[in-house]
C-alpha cells in the first residue's frame, strides 16, 4: 500500500424524489416548503399516498380535514399513507 | 359679644372711625388690636345694616379715600426731579419702590379687614373666571371695567396703577431701561439692584389678581422698551465683535453675552419672559449675521476634524457655534449639518484610498470605516451632543462612503470586502483573537450601512458554507453570534438560509451517530474513518453540477453503505455528492518520512491510482477517473504544485481542454516537505462564459457572476412585493407602488426605479396587472 486512506468526510446533497415538480394542492414546488411553513427540509416534509400521489405533509393532511371522504384530491382513490 | 343682628347703623359717624383706621392701615401705622377687632364690626355692620346694607356706601367711600391717599403718594414720589431726564439715580425709583412696598401692604391688610365686605358683597357680583375665560352670554362686560367687583385689595392695586404708575410711565420706563443697560456692563451693588428688581416686579404684581393680560403692564412699562432697547445693543456688540476677529472670538463672546444676558434677566425680569430675552439676543446678535458664520463653518469643520493640536480649541469653537446656532432652528444649522457630511464623507474617501497590502484590503475597508465611524461619532459627541441631526449627516456619509463604486467598473466592494472580513475573524487561525466578539459586533456597524445587503448576504453564505463544510469554524457560539447580529439588523428573512445550514450541521451529527450504530449493530464497520454531511440541496450556496467520478474502491464501499443507510432511513430523498467538498485524509507510505494529507476525493482517487504502477498516461488516468473537463486541472493542479506528482509533456492548461496522447504523470516518490501535514485545495474555477461546467467550491467565485445572480434574487424579490402589495391594494398610481416597494425593499438592497419599473412590465407581461384603461399611471390587481 503506497497510500491509505485514514478517514473519508463526505459531503453530500438530499432534495426530494417525486413523481412531479409542484405539490397538487398548494402548487407550491416540492423543493419549497408548503405556505404555512417558513422553511423547507425536515420540517416540512412530503407524504406518499398508496395512489403514487405525492403532497406537502400539511398540505394533504390539512385537505383530509376538510373533507368528508378520505380520497386524494388527485385521482378520488381512497387515501392511504404509502408508509412503504 | 356683639350681636351680629342686622340694625340700624349710622353710617357718617362709623365711616369716620373707620376712616381713620383704614388711613393708619394703608400708611402701615401701628393699629391697636381692640380697634381693628371693633372696626372689623364695623365693616360688617355696614355690609349688614337695617333697613337697608350699606355696602355699596362703604365700598365707594374706601375708592375715595385710597384715590385720594394714592394722590398723595404720586407727590410723594415724584418728588422735585424733572421727569425727563432719564437718570436712573435720581432717586425716583428709589422713593416709587419705598411708596410701592408701604402701600402694596397696607393694601393686603386693609383687605384682611375688608374680608366680610369681600366676602358677601364682591363675591356674588364676581363672574368665575370660567366664565371670563370662555365667555358666557350673562357677562359681556370685563370685569375690570366694573369697579365694584373688584376685591377692596385688588380695587386698591387697581387705583395704584391708575393714579400712580400712568402718569409716571414714561419716566419709569425710561429709568428703568438704563439701569438695565447699566447692569448690563456692571452688576449695581445689592441695594440698588433690589430697588431695581423690585421695581420691575411692581409692575407684574400690581395686576397679578387679573385674569386677562396679567402682565400686560409689565410688558408695556418694562419688557417691550428693555427689549428694543437691548436689541440694538446687541446688535452694535456684535457687529463690533465680527469687525474686530474672526469667527472664534466672535462666538466666544457672543456665547458669553448670551449667557450675561440670560443671567440678567433672570436677575431682574419676570420669569415668564426669559424666552423673550433670549429670543432678542439670538435675534439681533447671532441670526442678523448668519451669512458670515455659516461661510466659516466648512474651515471651522476641517480643523476641528483634523489631527493637529490646535483642533481642541476648533472643537470648542464648533461648539459654540453650535450652542449660538442651534436655537434658531434646522434652517440655521443646515449650513452646519452639511459641513459636517461632507468633511466626514471626504476624511472617509480619503481613509479608504490610503495605501494599503491588496491581500488586506477587508481588514483595511473595515477598520477604515469603523475608525471613520468611531472619530466622527465621539466628534459629534462631543461638539453637537450626539445631535439627531448631526447622527443623521454621519449616517449619511458613511452610507455614501461604504457604498461608494469603484470607478473602474462601478460595482461597490464594501459587501464582498466585509464578507470577507467576517470569514476571516471567524476562521480558525493559530493564535485565537481574544477580541474576535468585539470585531464582529463593529463589522455590524460598517454592515448597517451597505446598501447591497443581499449580495453581502451572498458572500457571507458562501463563506459561511465553506467554515461549516471544512470544518474551518473557530468557534459555533461565534457562529451563531455573527448570525444572530445579522439577524437583529436585517429580520428573520435575510438570515433563515443561514440558520438552515447550521441546522443541517446538527442534523447531520445526529445522522452520523445513526449510521455508525447501524455498521455496527450489522458488522460492517470499516477500516476508515468515515463521516458525512448531509445537507439540504437549496439551502447552500452550493454548485449545483455534481461533476462524475468513480471514486475509488476504498471509499466506495463507505459511501454505498451509507447510501443504502440512508434510503432506509428516508423516503423520498435521493442523495448527491459533492466531491469536491469531499476531503479524505491519506497517510503515505512511499516516502522516507510519513506525511498526512487532506484532499478531496478527486485528489485522493488520483493518488490512490498509483498503487499499482508508478506512471500513469495522462489522458488514462483522466478517462479512468472520469474526470471531466476543468474539474480535471482543478483537482490536478494542486497535487502537481505541491510536488505530490511530476508531469511530464502537456497535461492541458486551466483554459484550454486539451491533454496530449503522450503527456504523463508519475508519483514522486522523492516527495519531501517540511511540513508533516499537507493541505490540498480544489482551484477555483476558472471564468468560464458559459459557466456550464461543475461549478467550483464557491472560494471566491467572480464577482460578476455574483452580480447577476443577485440581479435575477433581485427581480424575484422586486416582483413579489408588487404582487404583495397590489393584491392588498388592488389599485395603485405608479408613483405610489415604486414607493411602497422601496420601501420594503430598503432592508436588504436599495433598489433602481429602473428594475422596478421593467418588473412591473413583467408582471403585466404574465397578467399579475394591468394598467387601468382609465388612468395611464395607474395599475390594477387582476385577481
Amino acid at each position: 500500500m503506497k497510500v491509505t486512506v485514514k478517514s473519508w468526510t463526505g459531503v453530500a446533497t438530499w432534495r426530494w424524489v417525486a413523481n412531479d415538480d409542484n405539490c397538487g394542492i398548494c402548487r407550491m414546488p416540492f423543493d419549497s416548503c408548503c405556505p404555512d411553513c417558513k422553511l423547507p427540509g425536515d420540517d416540512c416534509p412530503l407524504v406518499w399516498g398508496a395512489c403514487s400521489h405525492c403532497f406537502h405533509i400539511h398540505c394533504i393532511v390539512k385537505w383530509l380535514h376538510s373533507q368528508p371522504q378520505q380520497q386524494c384530491p388527485m385521482c378520488r382513490q381512497d387515501w392511504k399513507f404509502n408508509n412503504k | 359679644m356683639m350681636s351680629l343682628k342686622p340694625r340700624n347703623v349710622d353710617f357718617t359717624e362709623t365711616w369716620a372711625h373707620l376712616k381713620e383706621t383704614v388711613a393708619g392701615v394703608v400708611g402701615l401705622r401701628a393699629v391697636e388690636r381692640s380697634v381693628w377687632n371693633t372696626r372689623f364690626s364695623d365693616v360688617y355692620a355696614l355690609c349688614v345694616a337695617h333697613p337697608e346694607p350699606l355696602a355699596d356706601k362703604l365700598y365707594d367711600e374706601t375708592r375715595n379715600f385710597l384715590e385720594e391717599h394714592v394722590q398723595g403718594l404720586l407727590q410723594r414720589v415724584r418728588g422735585t426731579v424733572a421727569l425727563d431726564n432719564n437718570d436712573h439715580n435720581d432717586g425716583l425709583l428709589t422713593r416709587y419702590v419705598t411708596a410701592w412696598r408701604e402701600y402694596s401692604q397696607g393694601v393686603a391688610y386693609l383687605n384682611s379687614l375688608y374680608s366680610y365686605l369681600n366676602l358677601q358683597h364682591v363675591k356674588r357680583q364676581k363672574v368665575s373666571d370660567a366664565e371670563i375665560i370662555y365667555g358666557s352670554s350673562a357677562t359681556v362686560t370685563c370685569p375690570e371695567h366694573d369697579a365694584r367687583q373688584l376685591e377692596v385689595g385688588e380695587l386698591g392695586l387697581e387705583i395704584w396703577e391708575r393714579v400712580l404708575v400712568k402718569p409716571l410711565t414714561s419716566a419709569l420706563t425710561g429709568r428703568i431701561v438704563n439701569a438695565l443697560a447699566a447692569a448690563r456692563e456692571s452688576p449695581p451693588d445689592p441695594a440698588h439692584a433690589s430697588i431695581l428688581r423690585e421695581a420691575i416686579h411692581s409692575t407684574v404684581q400690581v395686576r397679578a389678581f387679573r385674569v386677562r393680560a396679567p402682565l400686560q403692564l409689565y410688558q408695556q412699562l418694562v419688557l417691550e422698551p428693555y427689549l428694543t432697547a437691548a436689541a440694538a445693543a446687541h446688535a452694535k456688540l456684535a457687529a463690533e465683535l465680527l469687525a474686530s476677529g474672526d469667527v472664534a472670538h466672535y462666538t466666544k463672546h457672543a456665547l458669553a453675552g448670551l449667557d450675561r444676558e440670560i443671567s440678567l434677566g433672570a436677575r431682574f425680569l419676570d420669569s415668564s419672559s426669559a424666552e423673550a430675552v433670549r429670543g432678542c439676543y439670538e435675534r439681533a446678535a447671532v441670526a442678523a449675521h448668519l451669512p458670515a458664520l455659516h461661510a466659516t463653518v466648512h474651515q471651522l469643520m476641517k480643523d476641528a476634524a483634523a489631527d493637529l493640536p490646535s483642533a481642541s480649541e476648533r472643537r470648542v469653537d464648533l461648539r459654540r457655534m453650535y450652542t449660538l446656532l442651534r436655537p434658531l432652528g434646522a434652517n440655521a444649522l443646515r449650513p452646519l449639518v452639511d459641513a459636517a457630511h461632507a468633511q466626514a464623507a471626504a476624511d472617509g474617501q480619503a481613509l479608504l484610498a490610503l495605501s494599503h497590502n491588496k491581500d488586506e484590503a477587508h481588514t483595511h475597508f473595515v477598520n477604515a470605516m469603523l475608525s471613520l465611524h468611531g472619530k466622527y461619532s465621539k466628534l459629534f459627541g462631543e461638539v453637537f451632543g450626539g445631535a439627531q441631526a448631526f447622527v443623521g449627516a454621519l449616517d449619511k456619509a458613511c452610507s455614501a462612503v461604504v457604498n461608494s463604486r469603484l470607478p473602474s467598473d462601478g460595482s461597490a466592494r464594501a459587501p464582498e470586502l466585509l464578507a470577507r472580513y467576517c470569514d476571516a475573524l471567524l476562521r480558525k487561525r493559530a493564535g485565537g483573537d481574544a477580541d474576535v466578539d468585539d470585531k464582529l459586533a463593529a463589522a455590524i456597524v460598517v454592515f448597517k450601512y451597505v446598501d447591497d445587503k443581499d449580495v453581502f448576504q451572498k458572500y457571507y453564505a458562501r463563506a459561511l458554507a465553506r467554515r461549516l463544510i471544512h470544518q474551518l469554524s473557530a468557534s459555533m457560539e461565534q457562529e451563531e453570534a455573527m448570525i444572530n447580529r445579522l439577524k437583529a439588523a436585517c429580520g428573520y428573512e435575510f438570515t433563515n438560509k443561514l440558520h438552515r445550514m447550521f441546522t443541517d450541521v446538527a442534523v447531520s451529527a445526529d445522522l452520523n451517530a445513526k449510521f455508525q450504530q447501524h455498521l455496527r449493530d450489522n458488522n460492517l464497520a470499516t477500516s476508515t474513518g468515515f463521516f458525512i454531511q448531509v445537507l439540504q440541496a437549496g439551502a447552500w450556496p452550493l454548485g449545483g453540477a455534481m461533476a462524475p467520478l468513480a471514486p475509488p474502491q476504498q471509499l466506495e464501499r463507505p459511501a454505498r453503505l451509507f447510501e443504502a443507510f440512508y434510503r432506509a432511513s428516508f423516503n423520498g430523498r435521493r442523495l448527491a455528492w459533492l466531491h469536491h467538498l469531499c476531503t479524505g485524509d491519506l497517510r503515505t507510505r512511499y516516502t522516507p518520512r510519513l506525511y498526512h494529507i487532506s484532499a478531496t476525493t478527486p485528489q485522493c482517487a488520483l493518488l490512490l491510482s498509483f498503487e499499482t504502477v508508478d506512471v500513469w498516461n495522462a489522458r488514462e488516468l483522466r478517462d479512468s477517473l472520469q474526470l471531466a473537463g476543468d474539474a480535471w486541472h482543478r483537482h490536478l493542479r494542486p497535487l502537481l504544485d505541491a510536488g505530490l506528482l511530476i508531469a511530464t509533456g502537456d497535461v492541458g492548461s486551466e483554459t484550454e481542454d486539451d491533454t496530449s496522447a503522450d503527456a504523463t504523470i508519475a508519483l514522486n516518490l522523492a516527495f519531501s516537505c517540511k511540513r508533516t501535514k499537507v493541505r490540498l485545495t480544489c482551484a477555483n474555477a476558472p471564468n468560464h462564459p458559459g459557466g456550464s461546467s461543475s461549478s467550483n467550491s464557491g472560494t471566491a467565485a467572480e464577482p460578476g457572476e455574483t452580480a447577476a445572480h443577485c440581479d435575477d434574487d433581485r427581480k424575484m424579490y422586486l416582483q413579489a412585493a408588487i404582487v404583495r402589495i397590489m393584491k392588498q391594494r388592488k389599485v395603485l398610481r405608479h408613483t405610489e407602488l415604486i414607493q411602497e416597494v422601496v420601501s420594503q425593499a430598503r432592508g436588504s438592497f436599495a433598489p433602481s426605479v429602473a428594475m422596478i419599473k421593467k418588473c412591473i412590465e413583467a408582471l403585466i407581461d404574465k397578467q399579475y396587472l394591468e394598467r387601468a384603461p382609465a388612468a395611464l399611471d395607474t395599475y390594477s390587481y387582476l385577481a
